[in-house]
């Protein structure tokens, strides 16, 4: 009571004595608001008016595709620009025979308007598929693909589609995503291309796989974007039990979300992400009305053994057949929002000899069709006709191979011959002791969440140690700091120990590289070295392996000079590379570990860390054989991809590629070192089986090879060898693409036409691995906004208690009338 | 009684002024690291050698980077100009647009990419149109003239904007939309530009 009688005591004076200053000072008060609040609008003026615009557009859309739906067909409109989604069924077939697959996959594309339309379509294949052979199927007729240098294939097909002829492209865009385009589409029209590739199985602990890519996922979350509040809900992956008109609903509130007052700059692109989330709704429409998958797939399965446990993980199979032959269809009702996944084995009882180590093919696949080919590109370069010339001489005589590659524990199979019969049992049975030094980059530019990312990435390798393993921790940025000097035992409390180290770190500073890289590859060879005797030098060598896990996001200039150090200090240690953050330098990290003969894996995301390290550390905690040759008997070494062996890893044996002149019947002998013990193995090739497409894969393997030693300085050359290869097998490649024109024009106004975009399939490899544009933007503005905003409520309320504020100034002379030297106007 | 009631103002007043003063230090640090970048840029040009604008720092300035708007066919640029850092890492675009290092280099053959934060120094892209002028300068003082022939929005998983190039492509990455206020966004503003005779100089 007494202070507050003070405080009117004291305030009213105030008011009396100072009537002037304090009218000056509210109206300050008033002023300041004024201003902040306009500078405010100034700051962030376009947001408003941004998201009315695309409210507008949002409701037009609406409007449109209501009224325009059809079944199977999804029409938006743009700017005023129709776009349509073109229909497409695809049917796969599939032929395995030994080690090989065989896919046709049949894409038809259906016109159900009444317009011209070009349509183009993206698609996935699996990473290692050599696509050797397309052909456009009008109704009865059927046009045999012709291979061509991409952009004189390009050209070819841009020319067909001005001269309105039918024509098709298949193309490369990625080493596992290829583009079908097809032009002049007529109304109510269907053209069919179809393409045919060969891949090798992949084997693993027994199992056969195959896979296929056919995923279409929900990835995109525009409705979680900034871009507009409206949520999207998810749609659920079993999307059978969704009404169409449920899907409906999310596609239009998915096209709003897309920033379609941007749509003028350039529509294909944008509307990928659409695109996608409309195919689901395609198949959905359709599943309503054809009771069937939009793919179709018929696998013809011809092990060359007695299979067993045939398996599809992702959808419901039908099984027919017996023993070594066996027909697998999808069953019908499915849908394909899953990689068709297929995997099979040997019978039990069989398990001892399904595998023949090689299989071989005369002559190359695709001799006639490419002579014909031959004379419509060679009139481009002398050069490489020469060569035509001279390889159409040898073609004959030339054989294809595919060898499998076992590591020595592996091979119980007759006709290996075992030269170490006493190593093979040691490793199969025991976990092989190593030594783990976990490399962490604490430069500046991992700071934020690459660093936490790496730390974690770190903890869980540190936790999969055992006592028997050795392991340190070094970590580094311009300056290199470790664990210990020597590498440690890893029990728990060393553990521990680096679990403390590794939390504490701190990103910041320069890159300096090199030195921990010299330090991480080369110092226990060269300690031991020194101290002790050469025979306790060789000894720690044959027991540990060691393995260099190497975190970083790459951001170093002197990469050249990196990877001859990498070279020459290399010597027993391997080294993994861990990319992480968002833009990591893969070149440099994928190369490095080309170098350092091990791995490069990509960590995107916090919530990957566990899945993508626990993968490494498994595949690397098999015993391993180093140095692995492929030889004749007679020591030459065959022509064989991939060129540079790599170790070969417990239950993951490898398929190697030959090529070899016919005449040379010589058996192959594979050799190695497994914990510093020499092997060989003796393959046996008089009584081989046949298999075709070998070639394709051979090429397939070199391309990849060839491509994979790319660098800025050689860029041309690469691409030189590539198209080479690609036209003298056929192949569709970086640089070559096969197109197929029909010889009539059938659209007399062909410059009409609309361009479709097929809906597309996302392989599930596009998103993870490439990760994310890098992040560009700062919530400085946010904080500004929240800043200012706090000050003006904190400055209000702060006047409302002083009784300052305007409308309380005009009360306050009434109730303080007795002060009285107030006056108002 | 009285301090009671002031309590609530003055931690208002008080949070307020730790975000502002947040937020103001991004805005400052941009601009001014932006003044020490172009010392180390000037020292730069003189030896061709990489100078750290400040002792602790993790990169160092490759390229000068302008942008010109091409008003019927009379130049006149755009914003400041950048200093382009190297590596694309949180912390440096806070100081600066950076060089995607998967990308070619600056002057190289193929796809230079060079992001920067829509808030700051990328800001004036959202003027840029198609058949604008940005111009780099590499570390031998050669000007660079490339052309915008694309301006894209895209989704942050399309990589594909990073792919390599054949021929001489300079891409400009920055966060869309450009009025968000956030720090984190879904889309990204890509401007898309091919190098033009740069026999002679075009301004």
């Amino acid at each position: 009571m007494k202070r507050l009688t003070r405080y009117r005591n004291r305030k009213i004076p105030i008011i009396r004595n100072a009537t002037n200053k304090l009218d000056l000072a509210a109206y300050g008060c008033s002023g300041l608001i004024l201003l902040a609040l306009m500078l405010l609008n100034v700051l962030f003026p376009v947001h408003a008016m941004g998201s009315s615009d695309r409210r507008n557009t949002g409701s037009e859309h609406k409007g449109n595709d209501l009224s325009e739906v059809t079944q199977g067909i999804l029409r938006y409109q743009v700017n005023g620009q129709q776009f349509e989604s073109l229909p497409l069924k695809t049917d796969v077939r599939m032929k395995v025979s030994g080690w090989t697959n065989r896919v046709s996959v049949k894409q038809t594309f259906t016109n159900q308007s009444s317009d011209w339309i070009n349509g183009s379509y993206i698609f996935p294949l699996s990473s290692n598929s050599a696509v050797d052979q397309m052909r456009l199927i009008i109704g009865e007729r059927v046009i045999e693909g012709d291979i061509q240098p991409k952009k004189q294939a390009k050209a070819t097909f841009e020319k067909a589609k001005s001269q309105g002829k039918r024509a098709s492209l298949v193309s490369q865009q990625r080493a596992n995503i290829f583009t079908t385009e097809v032009a002049n589409l007529g109304p109510k029209e269907t053209l069919t291309v179809e393409i045919s590739y060969q891949e090798k199985l992949r084997y693993r602990d027994g199992e056969f796989s195959l896979r296929f890519p056919m995923t279409i996922n929900p990835r995109y979350k525009p409705g979680s974007s900034a871009v507009d509040g409206e949520t999207v809900n998810h749609k659920p992956l079993n999307g059978v039990t969704v009404t169409s008109e449920l899907s409906q609903q999310s596609y239009e509130s998915l096209s709003p979300t897309l920033p379609s007052s941007l749509l003028s700059f350039s529509p294909e692109f944008l509307l990928y992400p659409a695109a996608d989330d409309r195919s689901e709704i395609d198949y959905e429409l359709d599943d309503k009305n054809s009771d069937g998958v939009t793919v179709n797939l018929l696998v013809e399965l011809e092990a060359g053994f007695n299979v067993a446990d045939i398996n599809s993980p992702y959808q419901e199979i039908k099984k027919v057949g017996a023993g070594d032959k066996w027909q697998i269809s999808l069953v019908g009702q499915q849908k394909a929002n899953k990689d068709f996944v297929l995997t099979w084995r040997a019978q039990a009882n069989e398990s001892l000899s399904p595998l023949t180590a090689v299989f071989t093919q005369q002559g190359q696949t695709h001799e006639v069709v490419n002579q014909q080919s031959k004379e419509h590109s060679n009139k481009k370069s002398n050069e490489k006709s020469n060569k035509h010339i001279d390889n159409k001489a040898k073609l004959n005589q030339v054989e294809y191979g595919l060898v499998m590659l076992t590591p020595p524990a592996a091979s119980n199979q007759s006709q290996f011959v075992q030269r170490d019969p006493n190593t093979n049992d040691d490793i199969s049975k025991h976990h092989l002791p190593r030594e783990l030094i976990l490399v962490i980059d604490t430069s500046g530019s991992m700071s934020g969440g690459s660093l936490e990312q790496a730390k974690q990435a770190m903890l869980y390798a540190l936790a999969g140690l055992t006592s028997q393993d050795k392991f340190n921790v070094i970590e580094f940025n311009h300056a290199m700091s470790q664990l210990s000097e020597q590498s440690l035992v890893g029990s728990s409390s060393n553990i521990g120990k680096a679990n403390q180290f590794v939390r504490q770190l701190e990103a910041n500073g320069g890159t300096e590289i090199s030195k921990a890289l010299s330090v991480s590859l080369t110092h226990a060879g060269n300690q031991a070295g020194n101290h002790e005797d050469e025979f306790n030098r060789a000894q720690e060598h044959s027991t540990l392996l060691r393995q260099v896990i190497f975190i970083t996001d790459g951001a170093v200039s002197n990469e050249h000079g990196l990877f001859q150090q990498i070279e020459a200090e290399l010597g027993d240690s391997r080294l993994f590379t861990v990319g992480i953050g968002s833009a990591p330098n893969s070149y440099f990290m994928e190369r490095a570990a080309m170098f350092g003969r091990g791995t490069y894996t990509y960590i995107g995301k916090t919530s990957e860390v566990k899945s993508k390290i626990s993968q490494l550390l498994a595949k690397i905690e098999k015993p391993v054989s180093t140095d692995i040759k492929l030889t004749y008997q007679d020591g030459t070494v065959p022509d064989y991809w991939p060129a540079q062996i790599p170790d070969l890893y417990q239950d993951e044996p490898l398929l190697v590629s030959y090529k070899s002149p016919s005449y040379n019947q010589q058996d192959l002998i594979v050799s190695g070192y497994s914990q510093g013990q020499y092997w060989q193995h003796q393959i046996n090739r008089n009584a081989p089986k046949q298999a075709a497409g070998l070639d394709l894969i051979w090429a397939n393997a070199q391309i990849d090879a060839i491509e994979a030693t790319q660098s800025r300085s050689n860029l041309q050359r690469v691409k030189k060898q590539v198209e080479a290869l690609g036209m003298k097998y056929h192949l569709v490649t970086s640089q070559t693409s096969l197109v197929a024109v029909d010889k009539t024009p059938v659209n007399p106004m062909a410059e009409f036409n609309r361009n479709q975009q097929v809906k597309r399939h996302m392989p599930d490899g596009w998103k993870r691995p490439q990760g994310v544009l890098p992040q560009t933007a700062t919530s400085s503005r946010l904080n500004i906004l929240i800043g200012l905003s706090l000050l003006i409520i904190a400055l209000l309320h702060g006047l409302w208690l002083k009784g300052l504020l305007p409308a309380q100034r005009l009360i306050l002379p009434k109730n303080n009338e007795q002060g009285g030297s107030y006056d108002v106007i | 009684m009285m301090s009671f009631k002031w309590i609530i103002p003055s931690c208002v007043a008080l949070i307020g002024v730790s975000f502002l003063s947040q937020g103001a230090y991004m805005q400052i640090k941009a601009n001014f690291a932006q003044y020490l970048i172009e010392q180390a840029w000037s020292k730069t040009l003189e030896d061709q050698l990489p100078h750290k604008p400040w002792s602790w720092a993790d990169t160092h300035p490759v390229a000068k980077l302008k942008l010109y708007a091409d008003k019927e066919t009379d130049l006149y640029p755009i914003g400041q100009p950048m200093f382009v850092l190297a590596g694309a890492s949180g912390r440096n675009l806070a100081f600066g647009p950076s060089l995607v290092l998967s990308g070619a280099g600056v002057g190289e053959q193929g796809n230079t990419i060079i992001a920067g934060h829509r808030d700051t120094h990328f800001l004036p892209l959202q003027q840029v149109k198609k058949g604008d002028i940005v111009e780099l300068e590499t570390s031998y003082g050669m000007q660079q003239n490339y052309l915008i022939t694309h301006i894209d929005i895209v989704h942050e998983t399309q990589t594909e904007v990073l792919n390599m190039t054949t021929d001489n492509q300079l891409t400009l990455i920055t966060c869309y939309p450009f009025e968000d206020l956030s720090a984190n966004s879904d889309y990204r503003y890509v401007v898309t530009a091919k190098k033009v005779n740069s026999g002679h100089r075009l301004i």
